[in-house]
């Protein structure tokens, strides 16, 4: 059992309302774990109780068998890269990556933040302002500062969310390669279900307050164990208590036979989105469904009768 | 939004005169040789007159001495005083230091003599330098704490956060991140500090004693016994001065 | 944390209390006590000071400086609005603006209101300028009368209206304005239906930033007015000088204190705190 950071029944209220509603998880150490769920539902604030910003109502926080509660931040050894990088804007990136190593006070700090932000292939620009850098580059920046004071423990607060898209999805390789090459555990938190799937070792999916699965990314997609996980997670078709994404669900003019579950419906429209064609289907009763299928097969126009069907095996079954 | 119409430029250039007129007239003026308002010539005569003239030399010696001491110790205490309350607010204190910022200056000042002839009847003090700079310091500190604050507001919580999670103690996050930072501002304020106090006639008039006259208190007494070309050139030099100090003030402003 | 907080606090809180807060409260005791023989102040203790506000004499001033505040105010804001409207509009050259508009303001107010008198006087430049030019054959008394107490507020304070308005224009969404036009309001409609009543809030601040330092004002009435129109502040320092009666004094100081706090805290609560 490596189970490295541990939190144990966390809760913590503001005025008015119970932000964490008694959270237990278990972060083995050198695993990438994410936290993912929507905007309040408490990620950010456990963050900032393992960090020592605020401290639980009630609970414990476990690191390495050591006990944080009530600790400072900076006795903590857990580092953190800000959601707004919070980069010093006084100092040079190379003095914003030293600050740390300076406080406590360690020898050789130049070789260190030299490596740090070879690591993060900023070495060239080390002696520019923050206001001098790109968004991209303040990123690598917050990430080396931590990174180079060799933490027990790495939390990120949704670091890629300020970037723009197209460097979002480099970012997150490179961040995925740093964590696999320092063995540093990291705790990632983020609303975007596509970073958390493709980064993550482990999954713990969150909502007003409360865990509502922890497991591997495909655990979390393929078994979804609430209707919420699985809408969080991406698009599903809700057929009464079954549930049936789009990119599983297919569409035919003709009945597809025995040993298919199928319904007749009829288009509304089909939405022509580049690799694929998303065809949105009304049921006889009513209930909307979305297929998706390659732009090849997809000749369907508004009014035709058509038939929903998917294989039993890929159906999600969740509770209510 | 839309160019200015002709008229609105016309209203506002003669504003523009209106604000900065007299202020020219009488420094141009203090270059006339003669005492009337009718130019006779150019000259440094009063200027001479004011260089040489003892009770002046005192009074700006007074006025400086109590201006940079209020200024060094009101931009202290005011500068901590912002960084507390933008820590955790507290609302009386705020209050009290916007009252004191709002409080006609006639009602701070015979307040503050009130309250020094009372202490005096209990310890052996009197009016003098020493009271000046106190009631100096007190009026101060709101203007320090007005200018520090506002350029606090600006700043970031989470960089003395960041500061903390690197192993920084909270003294250390205040020295090494958010004072480089207050810099440009609290220079700023020192600046204001200073040329509040430094003119400042009304409260300093009530609770100066016999041997502190400042530079106000003596142009107030020229002022008052009737024309004075002296009075002019004092003018213009003081408002040079001033126009300095604020123009520098407003330069470090913008710088960050 | 909480300890640091303290002592950065300390000193404020200090300077606070003993040379604003007591001193303010020594006022009030004094406003409740009697005039001594030699001056100073004794038992027994009575609201006679405050009875005596109202007497006509007093009302007279009191009436006075309330009528020249507002006259004061009601020009600043007259002024003040359109000059602010075009610094905003002056988009390249708005700092500069600006800062020229403060400037006067943050030197010396001695010196600034001396200027006046040097203007105004019988022997001063603009009757020296008339006359030479020919309009007057003798000087008129322009000084030591309530229109130059006004013209020197108004020139006093005039920049503290245009920041308030000014900062409240330059928030004003500008797509307002060219919504207004797209739907058919030609300029002077949109000044009027448009930005006029967004800068209600910028006018009201203005106004009472202006109205507070006038109605308190003492330099000014004393250098510019003569005896004649002497304001609630003259007579204060009256009292605590020549008249030696520092019980009506302070009775006077609060009851001006209280207007003023009245005008903020109606202020505060038509336009939140952020106004101020």
């Amino acid at each position: 059992m490596n189970d490295y950071l541990c939190l144990r029944a966390i809760e913590k209220s503001f005025p008015g309302h119970r932000v964490v509603d008694g959270i237990s998880l278990d972060v083995p150490k050198g695993c990438f774990y994410s936290l993912l769920g929507p905007s309040g539902c408490g990620k950010t604030t456990i963050l900032r109780m393992i960090a020592g910003f605020g401290e639980p109502d009630r609970g414990e926080i476990l690191l390495n068998g050591r006990r944080l509660n009530g600790l400072k931040p900076y006795e903590r050894p857990v580092t953190t890269v800000f959601q707004s990088y919070a980069l010093f804007p006084h100092l040079t990136a190379f003095e914003n990556v030293a600050f740390g190593l300076h406080r406590r006070g360690e020898s050789g700090v130049a070789p260190k933040v030299t490596e740090a932000l070879r690591m993060v292939r900023l070495e060239e620009k080390a002696n520019r302002l923050p206001a001098n850098l790109s968004g991209g580059e303040k990123q690598r920046t917050a990430l080396a500062r931590a990174l180079v004071l060799q933490p027990d423990l790495l939390l990120l607060d949704e670091p890629l969310s300020a970037l723009d898209p197209a460097l979002r999805k480099k970012v997150r390789i490179e961040l995925k390669q740093i964590q696999q090459r320092t063995g540093i555990t990291f705790l990632f938190i983020t609303h975007d279900q596509e970073e958390a799937l493709s980064l993550s070792d482990r999954i713990a999916v969150m909502n007003k307050g409360r865990i509502e699965q922890i497991g591997t990314p495909r655990q979390i997609y393929l078994n979804p164990s609430s209707r919420f996980v699985a809408g969080f997670l991406g698009a599903v078709n809700w057929f009464g208590p079954i549930g049936i994404r789009p990119e599983l669900t297919r569409i035919a003019r003709e009945h597809p036979g025995n040993g298919a579950r199928a319904v007749p419906a009829t288009v509304d429209t089909a939405v022509f989105l580049g690799d694929s064609v998303h065809v949105h289907a009304r049921t006889q009763d009513g209930i909307p469904m979305t297929a998706q299928v390659h732009n090849a097969e997809a000749d369907f126009t508004s009014g035709e009768p058509v038939h929903i069907w998917w294989h039993a095996d890929d159906e999600l079954r969740v509770p209510a | 939004m839309t160019v200015n119409s002709r008229w609105l430029t016309v209203f506002t250039a003669a504003v523009y005169a209106f604000l900065h007129m007299p202020l020219l007239i009488l420094c141009g003026f203090s270059f006339n040789s003669s005492r009337f308002t009718v130019w006779e010539g150019f000259s440094l005569e009063w200027y001479r007159q004011m260089f040489t003239d003892a009770q002046l030399g005192e009074a700006t010696w007074n006025s400086l001495l109590i201006a940079i001491s209020s200024t060094i110790l009101a931009t202290g205490i005011g500068t901590l005083c912002s960084y507390g309350l933008w820590k955790r607010q507290s609302k009386w204190l705020s209050g009290s230091l916007y009252l004191s910022l709002v409080t006609p200056e006639i009602v701070s000042g015979i307040a503050l003599l009130a309250f020094f002839q009372w202490v005096f009847r209990h310890a052996h003090f009197q009016l003098g330098m020493h009271t000046v700079i106190l009631a100096h310091v007190a009026f101060c500190i709101s203007y320090v704490v007005l200018v520090v604050s506002a350029r606090l507001r600006t700043a970031e919580p989470a960089l003395e956060e960041a500061a903390l999670d690197l192993g920084a103690t909270e003294w250390e996050a205040f020295r090494l991140v958010t004072l480089p930072m207050l810099k440009p501002g609290i220079l700023a304020a020192a600046l204001l500090a200073f040329t509040v106090s430094f003119d400042d006639y009304v409260i300093t008039s009530l609770v100066a004693g016999v041997d502190s006259e400042t530079l106000p208190m003596v142009l107030y007494a020229m002022a008052r016994r009737g024309a004075n070309p002296v009075v002019s050139a004092i003018s213009a030099v003081v408002f040079v001065g001033f126009g300095a100090l604020i123009l520098l003030s407003e330069r470090l402003q913008k710088n960050a | 944390m909480n300890r640091l907080r303290a002592w950065f606090l300390a000193p404020s809180v200090a300077f606070t209390i003993v040379l604003f807060l007591i001193p303010l409260g020594i006022i009030l005791s004094y406003s409740l006590r009697t005039r001594g023989v030699y001056g100073g102040v004794v038992d027994p203790w009575t609201v006679e000071n405050f009875v005596r506000l109202f007497d006509p004499l007093y009302g007279l001033i009191l009436w006075r400086s309330l009528v020249m505040a507002a006259v004061s105010t009601a020009l600043c804001l007259l002024i003040g609005f359109p000059t602010a409207l075009f610094i905003v509009r002056a988009a390249k050259h708005k700092n500069l603006l600006l800062n020229l508009i403060m400037l006067p303001f943050w030197t010396s107010f001695l010196v600034r209101t001396y200027a006046w008198m040097f203007l105004l006087r019988e022997t001063g430049l603009i009757n020296s300028v008339l006359i030479a030019i020919g309009v007057l054959s003798e000087p008129i008394a322009m000084l030591n009368n309530e229109t130059a107490v006004i013209v020197g507020l108004v020139y006093g304070f005039l920049p503290f209206a245009v920041l308030p308005i000014y900062s409240n224009l330059e928030r004003l969404d500008k797509n307002l304005l060219e919504a207004a036009a797209d739907l058919g309001a030609k300029p002077w409609e949109s000044l009027l239906h448009v930005v006029l009543p967004l800068s209600a809030p910028g006018l009201r601040a203005a106004g009472v930033l202006v109205f507070i330092p006038c109605l308190g004002a003492y330099l000014t009435p004393d250098l510019l007015g003569g005896g004649k129109s002497i304001m609630i502040g003259n007579l204060i320092q009256n009292q605590f000088t020549t008249a030696r009666d520092w019980p009506f004094g302070a009775a006077i100081s609060l009851a001006l204190m209280a207007m003023v706090m009245g005008l903020l805290l109606v202020l505060i609560r038509k336009d939140g705190e952020q106004a101020l």
